[in-house]
């Protein structure tokens, strides 16, 4: 039973990753522009000849299905193929930029799960909540370039105590950290404040304060677990959050990373590197979730299938 | 009464949510090894009163008191800390539903140990190791019959029964060793052999010199544990005494209203208790305005049944793939006017047999055959056009309907899906007509369903269900969720609606004292099987089958009037 | 009352600030005589004062009319958008939730796979397959939407259908279609109405974030991600230029996601 669950399970994320992997290929191939044109460059006056000689080379003047079949070889061996633009293997362009992105995405994550946590359950059912609600709406619709040019201002141009752009050592990675870690925390304080007051009002709570338990013992040894449960659900669009917001606040900041690639590729229309990304994207995301389910079989030991119906009873 | 130390000792207890007085100076008091029940319909404030005892009022509540001795203590002033220092120490608390009273996301046993974990060990106060508290847990799960206690301290709340469930809750409340145990509805979650089991425990508990206040909406449940009664209504006690005094001799009319209203098992026939309670006018129903001629009276049986179900099976499969038969070969057969009651504990199939004969659900095996024409076997939009000959009535209305509705628009529907309507009334004379009917008031017309009170709504699904003019009403369970005053009304209503309309009645339960007082034949079903069937007072005087015997064993008994027995020697 | 943003005073401001941009955006020359476009050397990069609320950017174009002037651009995306994929949402999520087991399965891989990227990373990829530009953003948005609500949609159709409610009319013999548009439509849409209301905020808030990366309107049309994109190198000199934009969408987002809950929690009370 337990194997064939694993099974299926891996089966499940091969065809997450294959889905977005096909779907990257077809809709890419319908992009208008001829691919060569963008490897040599707008300005290049080449040679019908020579495009021609190129376009064999990538395999461009194979049938579509043979351009798809050995793009997905290649894919298993590990093989994204070659940017147009900076003529290096994908697989490199994104392990030379992925240090940084991870950096900032941790950074992010660390902030943004202490802001929640001490938020959360420092101010639960308290009169102070109201306050803090505000914040953590205000968070949650600021935009985040706009969260970090003001962040920028203030304590870059302003009191200077942070570079204004870069990636060296830790000070430069303090300020676009905060600013993808405020929207993140402004959801998830607010989703583990209302999970802990939701499960305040459980009656194994009043159980547990009949037993005589003060409210230190209530929150850590009950209703931070219960609260846990809904912030978990989030965690996909957290992570997504992450990325995204890696990709805004790079360029406010003038960091290297993955956003940047993202961008630059996009703007270039360079397709081998956008389709590495969202196959890399995938795959990110595929890890996430899974790590998400052990994470609530962990916490809530309920989880179970229940008894089906053998036939259609929907 | 005996000499025993107060344990409990309350005078002039008010709560107040703002202006209003929801719990108005009560009194009481507790001895050691004493039971006092607290009984009261919802909204009497006796939760709120055992709440008080333990400083648990919600917030936004204020209590002026006279007198308040807990185990000893004065808790007049208490501050939180010092009711923290009191609860789980000195007053224990068993609440409703152990699956959602215990921690859903901790062992059984983490549970039963907290008590200990925060006052130390009962008496000395002193911190324990673990060792010597898993020993005290698994000690006290054994103590309170638990089966294994050592493995089912492991195991999660939702991995045990109900029965075992509601076990270790208690087991956590006397964790510390308290004087005094409050148990608030500790069995009304439970089926009824399970809740005779707890109730016993409850009562050895009490042998053994614990006090306990128990709180219930049933009377006879209460009777055969407590030593004493409290009646409450509207935040006031208005009677108090032994429970053979309070039982066989109400005082107050409200006492006296809840003691007729309540269903049980071996009184007179059916036909007497409702003649006697008709004349109080607060609950007269009027089936009249119906079109009462063109169905004819209920003795001119049709030989020819209505419903017939034969060898009915329905499996499904368990999440290890094994299959699990909910229903496996049940018979029955439904005449015009006939009221037929199907009981069993949960899980015993008798839903899944309803949704079956209500054709919402096709059998794997077997047929059911409506007005002697196929009914299981034919397709959906074969058996649109009939649904109106048979309608559910199920426990929980609110959920019947949409939410967008009004109750017009509600009960409209329910001409609009009958094919077979005569269309020469209008539409607005006929729901009125059939909201009297079911004894509404037609001012309701343009009320939304969150707006009624739990009565209403069931009188408004009975409204719907009449509105397509049925043969055969199913009911599932259609009382389960109201108070005793309420149930007995709607109880008379389908009765009235059965022999005034000659409507035939399938009424699925799991209370045996409301099938008795409605049914002439009852289906007693377990594990998907009928285990037995018949006439209903002959199989509840009779029980020939070893379960349905224990069924009937079990079901509270209230001491009837000319036959007292003192509540301190239990019958069983 | 749990909060000031819960409370009635929140929800007034809200829908005042909602109206005002609404008014913005449909006739922006109410709230400034000057135009968004014109140029004045002599006013390069003034504070915020009289004459100048919102101060000045480096051509001396006045910051508070082009904010004015950018509020349709931002909230015609914001409503375009999400009433767009809304629509389409609801149409495949409730076929997919009344269809048979496999086509909805089919389906419903589809849109996890779609799910599992991040809304913001789709409509980039969006961008890469439709190429920069104004329109594009707004169908970008739109398209990373659009799973979301499909989902949604989806997963209210399948617990609707399970409702009391349903099986009672299913019960009376209501024709299936019947019982389709009278329960199981209405009552899905209110849900997700609210999460579409919601969702305007975000589908701004993203709509902003791809032209400020430069990949919708180009100067000199006025859009708030752009002029905070063109206040970013001017930080340094003048805050206000790129400082007033993101109080407006701050402010706009914050306000559609008050009337959101407020709408979300009118529907629950009406369920329970």
């Amino acid at each position: 039973m337990i194997v064939r669950r694993i099974l299926e399970r891996v089966a499940g994320m091969v065809v997450v990753v294959w889905g977005a992997a096909t779907a990257a290929f077809l809709v890419l191939k319908l992009v208008p522009g001829d691919p060569v044109d963008v490897m040599l460059g707008v300005s290049a006056q080449a040679s019908p000849e020579l495009k021609q000689s190129i376009r064999a080379e990538l395999g461009l003047d194979q049938p579509l299905i043979v351009q798809y079949l050995s793009y997905l070889a290649r894919l298993v061996r590990g093989d994204f193929g070659t940017s147009y633009q900076l003529r290096l293997p994908v697989t490199d362009v994104i392990g030379q930029q992925l240090g940084y992105t991870l950096q900032l995405a941790a950074a992010s994550l660390a902030i943004a799960l202490v802001i929640a946590l001490v938020g959360a359950v420092l101010v639960h059912g308290r009169a102070s909540r109201g306050i803090f609600s505000v914040l953590e709406l205000l968070a949650i619709s600021s935009p985040p370039f706009w969260i970090g040019l003001v962040l920028l201002s203030i304590f870059a141009f302003g009191l200077g105590w942070f570079p204004v752009a870069g990636a060296d050592g830790i000070q430069s990675l303090v300020l676009p950290a905060v600013t993808i870690a405020l929207p993140v925390a402004g959801i998830l304080g607010q989703v583990l404040r209302t999970g802990l007051e939701d499960a305040e009002e459980q009656p194994f709570v009043t159980t547990a304060r009949a037993r005589g338990a003060g409210s230190a013992r209530l929150v850590l040894r009950h209703t931070l677990r219960h609260a846990a449960i809904p912030a978990l659900t989030l965690a996909g669009y957290i992570v997504g959050s992450l990325l995204g917001g890696a990709v805004v606040v790079e360029s406010v900041f003038a960091r290297p990373g993955l956003g940047r690639v993202a961008l630059a590729a996009i703007t270039n229309r360079d397709l081998p590197v956008v389709m590495g990304i969202i196959v890399f994207t995938a795959i990110v995301f595929v890890l996430v979730n899974l790590v998400v389910d052990l994470a609530y079989r962990a916490v809530d030991p309920r989880i179970e299938t229940p008894t089906t119906a053998i036939r259609g009873a929907r | 009464m005996t000499e025993n130390r107060e344990v409990v000792r309350v005078s002039g207890l008010t709560v107040r949510f703002g202006q209003t007085v929801v719990v108005d100076s009560v009194s009481l008091s507790v001895a050691a090894g004493e039971c006092l029940a607290i009984v009261g319909e919802s909204g009497s404030g006796k939760t709120l009163t055992a709440r008080a005892l333990l400083g648990l009022l919600p917030d936004g509540a204020s209590v002026d008191v006279d007198e308040l001795v807990i185990d000893g203590v004065d808790a007049r002033s208490n501050s939180e800390r010092d009711w923290r220092h009191l609860r789980g120490a000195r007053v224990g608390l068993v609440s409703q539903d152990a699956l959602v009273s215990l921690d859903p996301l901790r062992r059984v046993g983490a549970e039963v140990a907290e008590v200990i974990e925060i006052h130390g060990a009962p008496g000395s106060g002193e911190r324990m190791p673990r060792a010597g508290i898993a020993d005290t847990v698994t000690g006290l799960l054994a103590r309170v019959a638990v089966p294994e206690p050592a493995d089912r301290a492991r195991q999660y709340p939702h991995e045990l029964s109900g029965g075992l469930r509601q076990r270790a809750l208690i087991a956590s409340a006397l964790a510390g060793e308290p004087g005094i145990l409050i148990a608030d509805e500790p069995t009304t979650a439970l089926d009824v052999t399970v809740q005779a089991q707890v109730l016993d425990l409850l009562s050895r508990l009490r042998a053994a010199g614990l006090g306990i206040i128990m709180i219930s909406h049933d009377l006879a449940v209460v009777a055969g544990v407590a030593d004493r009664v409290a009646v409450m209504k509207d935040g006031r006690i208005v009677e108090e005494g032994t429970t053979t005094e309070v039982l066989s001799n109400p005082q107050h009319p409200y006492t006296q209203m809840l003691l007729a209203a309540a269903p049980r098992l071996g009184d007179g026939p059916f036909a007497d208790r409702v003649a006697a309670r008709r004349r109080s006018p607060s609950i007269e129903i009027t089936p009249g305005g119906l079109d009462t001629a063109a169905r004819g009276p209920l003795d001119q049986r049709e030989s020819a049944p209505l419903l017939h179900a034969t060898g009915l099976g329905r499996d499904f499969r368990r999440h290890d793939g094994s299959l699990r038969s909910a229903v496996d070969d049940v018979s029955l057969t439904v005449h015009a006017g006939a009221s037929i009651g199907v009981v069993g504990e949960s899980g015993s199939g008798k839903t899944t047999l309803a949704r079956l004969l209500l054709g919402f659900d096709d059998p794997d095996r077997g047929s059911v055959s409506l007005d002697g024409r196929d009914w299981s076997g034919v397709s959906e939009r074969r058996r649109r056009s009939r649904r109106g000959e048979i309608q559910l009535i199920s426990q929980d209305p609110l959920g019947s309907f949409d939410p967008r509705y009004t109750v017009a628009r509600i009960v409209a529907e329910g001409l609009r899906g009958d094919a077979r309507r005569r269309s020469s009334e209008k539409p607005a004379a006929r729901i009125r007509q059939l909201l009297e009917s079911v004894g509404l008031d037609v001012s309701l017309e343009g009320r939304r369903p969150h707006e009624l009170s739990g009565g209403q709504r069931q009188r408004v699904a009975i409204a719907r269900a009449l509105a397509s003019e049925p043969r055969i009403l199913v009911c599932d369970e259609p009382v389960s969720a109201l108070d005793v005053s309420i149930q007995a009304t709607i109880i008379d209503l389908l009765d009235a609606l059965r022999r005034d309309l000659g409507v035939a009645l399938v009424f699925v339960s799991h209370d045996l004292a409301v099938v008795a007082q409605l049914c002439d034949e009852v289906l007693v079903m377990r594990d998907g099987r009928v285990l037995e069937r018949g006439a209903t007072d002959h199989v509840f005087r009779h029980p020939e089958h070893p379960f349905t015997r224990a069924l009937v064993a079990a079901v509270p008994r209230m001491p009837s009037s000319d036959r007292h027995h003192a509540p301190d020697e239990p019958s069983r | 009352m749990r909060g000031w943003a819960r409370g009635r005073l929140g929800l007034v401001a809200a829908v005042f600030l909602l109206l005002i941009v609404v008014a913005m955006a449909v006739a922006p020359w109410i709230f400034t005589p000057l135009d968004p476009l014109a140029t004045d050397t002599s006013q390069v990069l003034r504070p915020p004062g009289w004459g100048h609320p919102f101060g000045t950017d480096q051509t001396g174009r006045d910051v508070f009319t082009r904010v004015v002037y950018g509020a349709s651009y931002s909230l015609g995306v914001g409503v375009g958008a999400t009433a767009a994929a809304l629509v389409v949402g609801i149409v495949v999520g409730t076929l997919a939730g009344l269809a048979p087991r496999v086509i909805d399965g089919v389906a419903m891989r589809g849109v996890e796979i779609l799910l599992a990227f991040p809304e913001f990373l789709i409509a980039l990829f969006a961008i890469a397959v439709l190429g920069p530009g104004p329109v594009n953003v707004a169908t970008a948005v739109g398209v990373a939407a659009l799973p979301a609500y499909i989902r949604v949609a989806r997963a209210e159709t399948l617990v609707v259908r399970r409702a009391g409610y349903v099986e009672a009319a299913r019960g009376l013999g209501v024709h299936p279609l019947r019982v389709a548009v009278a329960h199981i439509v209405p009552n899905t849409l209110r849900p997700l109405g609210v999460i579409a209301t919601i969702g305007i905020g975000t589908t701004i808030v993203a709509a902003a974030g791809l032209s400020f990366l430069g990949l919708g309107p180009q100067d000199p049309t006025p859009e708030w991600g752009l002029l905070l994109s063109g206040g970013r190198n001017l930080l340094g000199q003048a805050w206000w230029v790129a400082f007033f934009p993101g109080v407006l969408i701050t402010l706009t987002v914050v306000s559609a996601t008050v009337v959101g809950r407020r709408l979300r929690r009118a529907g629950e009370g009406r369920r329970s």
